[in-house]
């Protein structure tokens, strides 16, 4: 039984490192001056993973980090609905959802897409958005981007819009000669 | 003059103001169009930063990765759970450092009436609130947060971890958890605990005796010793130690009302048992006497209580027929056990002289109608009739009060061969010891007792032996 529990809590440990670290840049980024805790909101994730951890595990990790993302999406929205509710006084029992979601209710559309076709899918951008999107992923700020190319800080903006339009043009058609090859293999 | 949505994506980037940053996550919770778009917007952010290993997410793991030792010995439908909550609580265990303590829902902090009637030692399981008995819920109704148990679990807190299974009713992870807990008194109170819901009263008490030997002054023992006690049938036992608890100093009001409210209760029930089964045996006792009783149907309905009536119709009766005309209900009683002792009994009685016997059968009924003729026990103890001596030591409680007249209970009823009169000697020993300042004597005595007269299934009232 030992073997057991070690072996299934060494997977799961694996699974957090896996994905902890994105979903935490993230979580920052939602975070950001506001009383939320990023570290509390990808800790609720894993909670809410632990229930499903079962079907997770042997999902491809498109779909297991499709599904996290999800989740801590629910948990951040509810936050934002209690809040606003809260700063309006009303009571929130009503609003206030438990958004866990089960493996399926995920966007399927991402869970699909694999970081092979994202990579494949930003190299097809126009160069400018392409490098000011990497930047970005980087981690660079805005205004540490428009220094890089020498433009006013709104255009940064613009190029990160205008690059995620791309992308997702580009990604989401693939979902659907995904989804077609899983129904032909099937 | 800019909309919150067109704000989106610099929400997403952390490139809003406080302020601005505030007005949006407002927007948020109301914008489908906004909530859809952040969706999509963050499922694109993380692909993003899985794929080209985004330096803004970079997080170094924690270094202290805690090992957590092997535990659950057998298999059981939380082992996984468990497991990953361990897994949670290792990987994240620089947040658990910043949050030490477990949230205080493992331990049903928001419930405002107690399910559980016993006591826990774990001081977070045992504050006071209303007892109401479970009604037909079950503690799903409180499912366990996982992640603090992993926490009580990293910092050995067994017994915390086998509160929060039995404030629930889990009571095999419970025991599976105390049987890891170092050894102590409240570990001891805790097992007992798990005794109790199974209405293992002996073991139960046991257990409360080892814990009370450590600390004999265990609040949460002595309460459940009392329940016990209570469960076994010894009510003025279960009395005394609910008046222990509430004498103790230093615990909460509540408790101590509750306590003190128990110890009443005991005694109100064992008053009214006492009074009850008096009336019946006087009830049936006259019947036998004034012939008017349905024999065959008192055997089968209250043997225990015509029992009792039979000893009395033979003991007041002041005639040789009076007293064999009571031979077909002595017999019918054999019958329901083994041997001949109340058949012998009766015939025995029978052929006394009762010129001398009828005067003091006379007397001895006012006793048992509740007048103790004076200098009575002093004309039995000299007199041939020691059965009525007997029956009158048992009336007045004198046994246990001298021991002559316990020796002379002992012998008539280890001579008579009457399982059942051999029973109430016992029991008037135990009582003897208690007023002699025995008390753990007495109540050894009477536990050996009970059983003893347990095994003989529903023929003799139990109750009375206490």
């Amino acid at each position: 039984m030992s073997n057991l529990f070690n072996r299934e809590r060494r997977r799961f440990e694996a699974f957090i490192r896996q994905h902890r670290p994105s979903l935490l840049g993230l979580a920052r980024r939602l975070c950001a001056r506001s009383s939320l805790e990023p570290e509390d909101l990808v800790q609720e994730t894993f909670e809410r993973a632990m229930p499903e951890f079962e079907h997770l595990k042997d999902r491809a990790d498109s779909a297991a980090a499709a599904w996290l993302c999800t989740t801590m999406t629910n948990r951040f929205l509810d936050y934002c609905r209690r809040q606003r509710t809260e700063s309006r006084g009303m009571p929130h029992l009503a609003l206030v959802q438990d958004l866990a979601v089960s493996p399926e209710e995920t966007q399927e559309n991402w869970a699909l897409v694999s970081t092979d076709a994202f990579q494949k899918a930003i190299e097809r951008l126009k160069p400018h958005l392409r490098d000011a999107y990497r930047l970005h992923a980087e981690g660079k700020r805005y205004n540490a981007i428009a220094e890089h190319f020498n433009v006013p800080v709104g255009t940064v903006g613009s190029w990160l819009t205008l690059a995620r339009r791309d992308l997702k043009e580009l990604l989401l058609p693939q979902v659907a000669v995904a989804r077609e090859q899983g129904a032909t293999s099937s | 003059m800019t909309t919150p949505c067109t704000n989106l994506h610099l929400f997403v980037d952390g490139e809003l103001s406080a302020p601005d940053a505030e007005v949006f996550r407002q927007h948020l919770g109301r914008c489908p169009e906004c909530e859809a778009g952040l969706r999509d917007l963050l499922q694109l952010e993380l692909l993003a930063s899985r794929a080209l290993g985004g330096a803004s997410v970079a997080e170094p793991l924690p270094a202290k990765v805690t090992p957590l030792r092997p535990w659950m010995q057998r298999v059981s439908r939380t082992v996984v759970p468990v497991a990953l909550a361990a897994g949670l609580a290792a990987v994240g265990v620089f947040r658990l450092q910043a949050q030490p303590e477990a949230p205080t829902d493992v331990w049903l902090a928001g419930a405002d009436v107690r399910t559980l009637e016993a006591r826990l030692s774990h001081p977070m399981a045992d504050r006071f609130l209303p007892y109401e008995p479970m009604r037909g819920t079950s503690g799903a109704a409180n499912p366990l947060p996982l992640r603090p148990l992993a926490e009580l679990e990293e910092q050995q807190d067994f017994r915390g971890i086998a509160a929060a299974y039995a404030l629930r009713g889990d009571w095999q992870q419970a025991e599976s958890f105390l049987a890891r807990a170092p050894a102590s008194a409240d570990r001891d109170n805790d097992r007992a605990v798990v005794a109790l819901s199974g209405q293992r009263w002996e073991e139960a008490l046991n257990l409360l005796g080892g814990a009370l030997r450590q600390e004999p002054r265990h609040a949460q023992a002595l309460w459940n010793r009392g329940l016990a006690l209570r469960g076994l049938g010894l009510l003025k036992q279960a009395e005394a130690s609910f008046r222990d608890v509430a004498s103790l100093p230093g615990q909460a009001a509540g408790w101590k009302v509750a306590a003190e409210k128990r110890a009443d209760e005991m005694r109100a029930l064992r008053d009214a048992e006492a009074a009850r089964w008096q009336r019946l045996v006087r009830e049936t006792w006259t019947q036998l006497t004034e012939k008017t009783a349905d024999a065959a149907y008192l055997v089968r309905q209250q043997p225990a209580v015509t029992r009792a009536a039979l000893y009395e119709a033979v003991r007041t009766a002041t005639s040789a027929d009076a007293v064999a005309s009571l031979l077909p209900l002595a017999a019918a009683l054999d019958q329901l056990g083994e041997g001949t002792v109340l058949q012998d009994y009766v015939r025995d009685a029978a052929s006394r002289d009762f010129k001398v016997r009828a005067p003091l059968a006379e007397d001895y009924a006012r006793l048992v109608k509740g007048a103790l003729v004076p200098g009575l026990l002093e004309r039995l103890r000299v007199s041939q009739e020691t059965d009525l001596y007997v029956g009158a030591l048992l009336h007045t409680g004198e046994a246990a009060r001298d021991a002559e007249s316990l020796k002379a209970l002992q012998r008539y009823a280890h001579g008579s061969r009457d399982p059942w009169l051999n029973l109430l000697a016992e029991r008037e020993r135990a009582r003897s010891e208690e007023a002699s300042g025995r008390a753990a004597n007495a109540e050894h005595l009477l536990l050996a007792t009970l059983r003893t007269c347990g095994a003989y299934n529903t023929l003799f009232p139990c109750a009375e032996i206490n």
